[in-house]
Order: structure tokens, then C-alpha cells, then sequence
């Protein structure tokens, strides 16, 4: 937030130097935190995101920035130039971040260990996933392993080829899933079941209209990761923090209730599935 | 919401979007300017620029960003970067179209009296182009507020990128908020653009160039998340990522995705554009000028002629305001995923910007024939269409063809809201970080943008030698 708001006071009273040069001397020593689209997010709720970036602060003992970019790859790119120290990855993300940049997977939230994905219609005539053949189809976000990856596994288990049997089409993100099977401009759409469940209690949707017909199997997602650089100390200290915590405004950032520790050999399976896909 | 709620919710997007747009703007015109020139004076050099030029503008804005990033990291440097260039150019295909559309016979008459280039450009074809100059200045201001969602892309934030995210997160109500900012930015901004360009004195253009890079410098200066000794790496760093694309995937899947993709990119841009350039006619019909205030009726000014003038001024600049992505994300919802609504998306974003510059080419004139048509009897709208009309048309068809090739690149942007075409597979290849599949796709972008880049020429000069040869 240091960082932003020193952009910002500049713009403002450009010209003035003398009030940018200290700021940006502590600028040098930020860490940078980024989350992922996913969870994107209006302005507004950089604040509401100001309890997890407090702690963050506590435990690296520096100033923290805070970005919320709207793209999966740019992150990935940007934690392997070294411009972002600590970031939040799907577990799709994650697994091309670590391919190619390395990424130290830190904890994630109890949930993850055992995420699902929904698959949701408005049509009363599709009850399960065979009903889809020849039906249009919304997934989120290509890079998105619940509304994307997972949902494709599911069908070609279940004996369908999306790129033969249906029509399917990317809308983004989960909550334009929701509105589109929603209002009925797709016949149905994967979700990530967090995302669903917070579009329902705001009532952005109605759950019998975008009702729920099938619910994956259980995959591991998303995952707090630093870059390779990072310093072991600062990591643990990262840690120890995420897994010590208890304070509900941290907690409800992510919607979490606990956090657990992550490894690199839990996304084993999933590391399969996305090579089979072609999705790595 | 309290008024000082209201200012901190707009307080970071408002400033940041000044700071990005004018850094961007800044990088535009100063680069953008004397490129253009180039390609207009032709010659090899001249051959040579033009080629780079549709290369960065064939380029889509998320890809170009994304690069940005790679080289300097995420922040608003990377942003602000990534749009000035893609500005720049736009800004050097359009002041070198408009300086081929522009009548020379002045600074070609200085020239054969011995005066050099600069002199006879300066004072035989500066002036002349002077308006219309400021009148695409304003319509860069429009591209860089616009496009300025992409910096969303790299971290940053601005009005573009709150606008979009609210949309995602169905937050109607911030969506709303958001728009009405953008559209009281553009409608103050045409306001100003509208008075540079019919009564401001000359000198007033350059203090506004030079208060932007003021703004923009100081602004670029502030961006202390990026250490300089990053800018030094990002020749190094682009040059890398571009080499990790090499070689381009073209595959059977990826050629049998990019035919498809290519074919229903080439139907919404065509369906986009045409829509669009129908719908301008009448909007401009209404807001040229010397047409809507009843000065060609010779009974002077009426206050009521204004009003539908007044709606359909407000009505584009509404239209304007909403960046691409969000004018797909709105059309998905009403017409569903798919092309269809990049097809309508792009009619809306076109009438917008065609009416405008339709309405500023009829403004231009010369108003000689139609007075005296006129003053022969002939009805004030008959001398319009007979006497104005035609000397507007090459001015028009310069702006439709860039048009259409602009929403060859517009698609790609819709692509990213499930609205199909190249744009979604150039998309899709991004953000699964398939750098060699997506420099495929983007490849096949470039050449459809050069292709109707190329076709879009030959016509213009058509046009315009056939006026040359009718007056």
C-alpha cells in the first residue's frame, strides 16, 4: 500500500521532490504481495484486504504491497522477474509457476486440500453430465483449475469430449459463469463452490435457478507460494504466521477458517491431469 | 454514500487514471507525431516505420502488457509503457493519414518556391490540418482512457480497471458510479478538445501538450516501484521473452483454431463496422455543427435545434466511456457468450467513434458550394448532402477503413470475454503461458491486420486521387 499511495501523493503534488525521495528510499525494501484474478477485487477492498497485509508486514518486517492484477499470466511472469515476492495461485497456477519459475508453495487454506468444482444449469432437463451433449457449455477462465481444468477431467470421465460433444465457451471468470447460467445464456457452467456459495448469500444468484446437478471429486487448489529468492527465514516467518493466526478479519480475506501447510507433492494428481489435458 | 465517502471511493482510480493517461498520452504524441510524418513523407524510411507501426498495433494490448511486465515488473511504469506505445502507433497511422488527406497543394506550392520541408510543412500543411490534429488528439485521449484497462493487467489500477472489476464482481452499482466518472472525464475533455479546436488560440494546443508530459513525467518519475536499474534490464528482458515464443507453434490444432478463430474475427470486425458506420451517419447528421445549429438554414441559431444535438452528443460520449472489455462483458449479457456479442459490442464502440469523427469531418467544410446551393434554393439539406457531404466523404472513408482494421485488433480484446474469434485463442494462449502457440495466433493477427491495412490504403488513395480529380 506504501508503495501505491506514494504513486499516488506524487501525482497529486507533482513536482515536489523532495517529498517523493524518502519514499521512495523505503519503496526499495517492499515486499510485494500478489493475489490472483480469482479473487479480484474493486478498489475499495484494498482495505478490506488491510488485516491480512498487516500481519504480512509483521511477519517480513517491511512495508507490503498489496496488487490485485486481472490476469493469471502476468503474475506468473512477474514472480519469475523477481517483481513480486509472496503470491496467491490456483492450483493450475501453480503448477506452470513452479515449472518454470520454481515457486516455493508455503500453506493454504484447510478447504484446498479438498476443493470442488460445481456444475450448475438452469435447464430442469439437465440432471447429469451426459444431459450436456449438445448443449452450450461456460467455462471461467482457461488457467482456472475449478472452473476450467477440473470440470474438463470430470466430463472426459464421464465420457464426454467437450471439444466434440459440446459447445463450450470461456467467460473469464466464475462470477460471469454465475450470470450467464444465471440468466440462462448458457445452458450450464463449472464454478468454484467458494465463489458459488458468496454469490448466492448476495444473492447475485438465485440457487434454484443456477442450480447445482453435479459436484466434482475433490482436487487440491489453491496455495500461498513464494519466489525461489526468497530467504528461508522470511518464508517461515510467512509460515508461522498464516498458520498461527486466528484473528477472524485475517481469516475472512480469503473466506478461510484455518490455514495448513502446503508441499509440493500434493499436486501430484493434479500435475497429471493437466498434462494429459495438455493444460501444462 | 456522504460526499467524503464518495471521494474516497473515487479518490485512487480518478488520480491514477490522470496519472497513466497523461504519461501515455505524453508518449503517443511525442513519439507518435514525428513517426507519422515519416510515414507520410514515404520513402524507405517512411516503408520502414510503417511496418513497425502495424506490428505494435497488431500486437493486442494484453499481450504487449504482459511483456511489460516480464521486462519491468508489475506496477504503473509497465502500464503506462504498454499503452503509450500502443498509442504511439495509433497516433502515427492516424496524423500520417491525415496528413495524406489533407489538402497540399499550399505547401507544395512553398515548396516549389524554394522553401524547405519543414518550412513548407510548418506553414503550408500545419495549419490546414490544425483542427482535425487536435480533433484526433482528442480521440487518442479517448483510446488511452479506454484502453487504460489493460493496465489492471500489470497491477495497477485507474477508472478502467475499477470499471471492469466491478462488471466481474456483478457490482452494478460500483459499475455505475465508475461509468459516470469516465463519461464526466470524456465529456469535460471533448468539451475542451471541441473549444481548442474551433476558437482556443494555436498557442493553447502546445501549453496542453506540454502540461500532459508535465503531468506524465512527474507522474512517470513517481513510480518508485520500479528501481531504475530495471529499465536498463528490459531491452535484455524483452528480447528474452520474445525469444522464448520462438519458434511459433503452428501445429494442425493451432492452424485449425486460427483458421476458425481468423474467420470469425474477420465477421465481427466486418459486421462491427459496418454496423457501426451506418449507425454514424445519422448520430453525426445531428451533431455536425453547422448542420444541427441551423446555420445552413440561414436563420441563424436556434436554442431548440440544439436539443437533439445535445442527446446525441452526450449519448456517444456515454458510449465511449466503456471500455472494450466491458462493452463485451455487457453485450454477453444481453445477446449471450459467443461472437454475436462481440458483433454487437463492436457496432456500439464504432457508431460511438465513427459519429464523432463523421460529425468533425462535415465541420471541416468547406461550406462554399452548400451556401451557394443554398442561396440558388435550394432546401438546407439537399445543399448539405450535395454541397458538404461529398468533401467529407474521403475524411470519412479514411476513418472507416482505419476502423476497420482497428476492430480486427478490437476483437482480439473481446476475445478475452468469451466473445470468440483470434482474440479468444490469443487470449487463451496468454494466460496458459503457451508463448509459442500464442505467437502463432498473434502472427495471424498480424497478418489480417496488415492485409486490411494494405486493402484499407489502396482504397483511400482511390478516394482521394478521385476528389483530387473532381475539383
Amino acid at each position: 500500500m506504501i508503495e501505491r499511495s506514494s504513486f499516488l501523493s506524487a501525482v497529486a503534488a507533482f513536482g515536489t521532490a523532495a517529498t517523493l525521495a524518502p519514499r521512495r528510499a523505503l519503496a526499495a525494501d517492499t515486499f510485494t504481495v500478489a493475489f490472483i484474478p480469482e479473487v479480484a477485487t474493486t478498489p475499495s477492498s484494498y482495505a478490506a484486504k488491510q488485516p491480512l497485509v498487516d500481519m504480512l508486514s509483521r511477519a517480513v518486517k517491511r512495508s507490503v504491497k498489496l496488487v490485485i492484477p486481472t490476469n493469471y499470466a502476468a503474475t506468473v511472469e512477474a514472480i519469475g522477474n523477481d517483481s513480486v515476492d509472496l503470491a496467491y495461485f490456483g492450483g493450475l497456477t501453480y503448477l506452470k509457476a513452479r515449472k518454470l519459475y520454481g515457486v516455493i508453495p508455503l500453506v493454504q487454506r484447510e478447504a484446498d486440500r479438498q476443493f470442488h468444482s460445481l456444475f450448475i444449469t438452469s435447464r430442469p432437463q439437465i440432471v447429469k453430465l451426459a444431459d450436456l451433449r449438445g448443449k452450450q457449455f461456460a467455462f471461467g477462465d482457461v488457467n482456472s483449475t475449478s472452473g476450467h481444468l477440473q470440470p474438463v477431467k470430470e466430463m472426459l470421465d464421464a465420457g464426454i469430449d467437450p471439444d466434440k460433444d459440446l459447445q463450450t465457451r470461456y467467460t473469464g471468470n466464475h462470477t460471469a459463469t454465475a450470470i450467464a447460467v444465471n440468466g440462462g445464456s448458457v445452458d450450464a457452467g463449472a464454478i468454484d463452490e467458494t465463489v458459488y456459495r458468496k454469490l448466492v448469500e448476495e444473492k447475485t444468484i438465485d440457487p434454484a435457478k443456477a442450480r447445482v446437478f453435479f459436484t466434482s471429486r475433490p482436487f487440491v487448489d489453491y496455495v500461498w507460494v513464494v519466489r525461489k529468492g526468497v530467504d528461508a527465514a522470511t518464508a517461515e516467518a510467512i509460515k508461522k504466521a498464516f498458520l498461527g493466526t486466528t484473528d477472524p478479519a485475517v481469516l475472512d480475506v480469503l473466506r478461510a477458517t484455518k490455514y495448513v501447510v502446503a508441499d509440493d507433492a500434493e499436486y501430484e494428481p493434479l500435475r497429471k491431469v493437466a498434462e494429459r489435458l495438455k493444460l501444462l | 454514500m456522504t460526499p467524503g465517502q464518495l471521494i474516497e471511493f473515487f479518490r485512487e482510480p480518478v488520480l491514477e487514471t490522470i496519472g497513466i493517461t497523461a504519461g501515455a498520452l505524453f508518449i503517443a504524441v511525442v513519439l507518435g507525431a514525428p513517426l507519422g510524418v515519416a510515414i507520410a513523407a514515404g520513402g524507405p524510411l517512411g516503408r520502414v516505420v510503417n511496418a513497425i507501426a502495424l506490428l505494435v498495433r497488431a500486437i493486442p494490448d494484453l499481450v504487449l502488457a504482459v511483456v511489460f511486465v516480464a521486462a519491468l515488473g508489475f506496477g504503473p511504469a509497465a502500464g503506462t509503457l504498454a499503452l503509450g506505445l500502443q498509442n504511439a502507433a495509433v497516433a502515427a497511422k492516424l496524423f500520417a493519414e491525415l496528413l495524406l488527406a489533407v489538402r497540399r497543394e499550399p505547401a507544395e506550392a512553398l515548396r516549389a518556391s524554394g522553401a524547405t520541408p519543414v518550412a513548407a510543412f510548418l506553414v503550408g500543411l500545419l495549419p490546414t490540418a490544425y483542427p482535425a490534429i487536435v480533433g484526433f488528439g482528442a480521440y487518442i485521449v479517448d483510446c488511452v482512457i479506454r484502453n487504460s484497462v489493460i493496465v489492471g493487467v500489470v497491477g495497477a489500477g485507474g477508472l478502467g480497471t475499477a470499471i471492469l472489476q466491478a462488471l466481474n464482481l456483478a457490482d452494478f452499482r460500483a459499475f455505475g458510479l465508475f461509468f459516470a466518472a469516465i463519461a464526466l472525464f470524456i465529456i469535460i475533455f471533448d468539451a475542451f478538445a471541441e473549444w481548442l479546436r474551433s476558437r482556443a488560440p494555436a498557442w493553447v494546443a502546445g501549453v496542453t501538450l506540454l502540461a500532459t508530459g508535465a503531468v506524465g513525467v512527474a507522474a512517470f518519475a513517481a513510480l518508485s516501484s520500479t528501481p531504475f536499474a530495471r529499465f536498463a534490464q528490459a531491452p535484455g528482458r524483452i528480447a528474452h521473452f520474445v525469444a522464448r515464443a520462438f519458434p511459433p507453434q503452428f501445429d494442425g490444432t493451432v492452424v485449425h483454431a486460427a483458421l476458425v478463430g481468423a474467420q470469425e474475427t474477420l465477421v465481427v470486425a466486418a459486421v462491427g463496422t459496418l454496423g457501426g458506420a451506418l449507425l454514424a451517419l445519422p448520430v453525426a447528421w445531428l451533431i455536425a455543427r453547422p448542420l444541427a445549429s441551423g446555420w445552413m438554414r440561414g436563420t441563424g441559431w436556434r436554442p431548440w435545434s440544439l436539443v437533439p444535438e445535445l442527446i446525441a452528443r452526450v449519448g456517444l460520449s456515454g458510449l465511449r466511456s466503456i471500455p472494450y472489455v466491458a462493452m463485451g462483458l455487457l453485450a454477453t449479457l444481453v445477446v449471450g457468450l459467443g461472437p454475436r456479442a462481440g458483433a454487437v459490442a463492436l457496432v456500439l464502440i464504432t457508431a460511438a467513434v465513427l459519429g464523432r469523427l463523421l460529425a468533425e469531418s462535415l465541420e471541416l467544410g468547406p461550406f462554399a458550394a452548400a451556401e451557394a446551393l443554398v442561396a440558388g434554393g435550394a432546401t438546407a439539406t439537399a445543399g448539405a448532402l450535395v454541397g458538404l457531404v461529398p468533401d467529407a466523404v474521403p475524411l470519412f472513408a479514411t476513418h472507416v477503413l482505419y476502423r476497420w482494421e482497428y476492430n480486427i485488433r478490437a476483437s482480439t480484446i473481446l476475445g478475452m470475454v468469451g466473445a470468440g474469434g483470434l482474440g479468444q485463442q490469443i487470449f487463451n494462449a496468454q494466460e496458459l503461458l503457451f508463448y509459442h502457440q500464442l505467437l502463432a495466433y498473434v502472427l495471424v493477427a498480424i497478418v489480417l491486420v496488415a492485409v486490411s491495412d494494405m486493402l484499407g490504403a489502396l482504397v483511400r488513395r482511390r478516394l482521394v486521387i478521385d476528389t483530387v480529380l473532381r475539383t
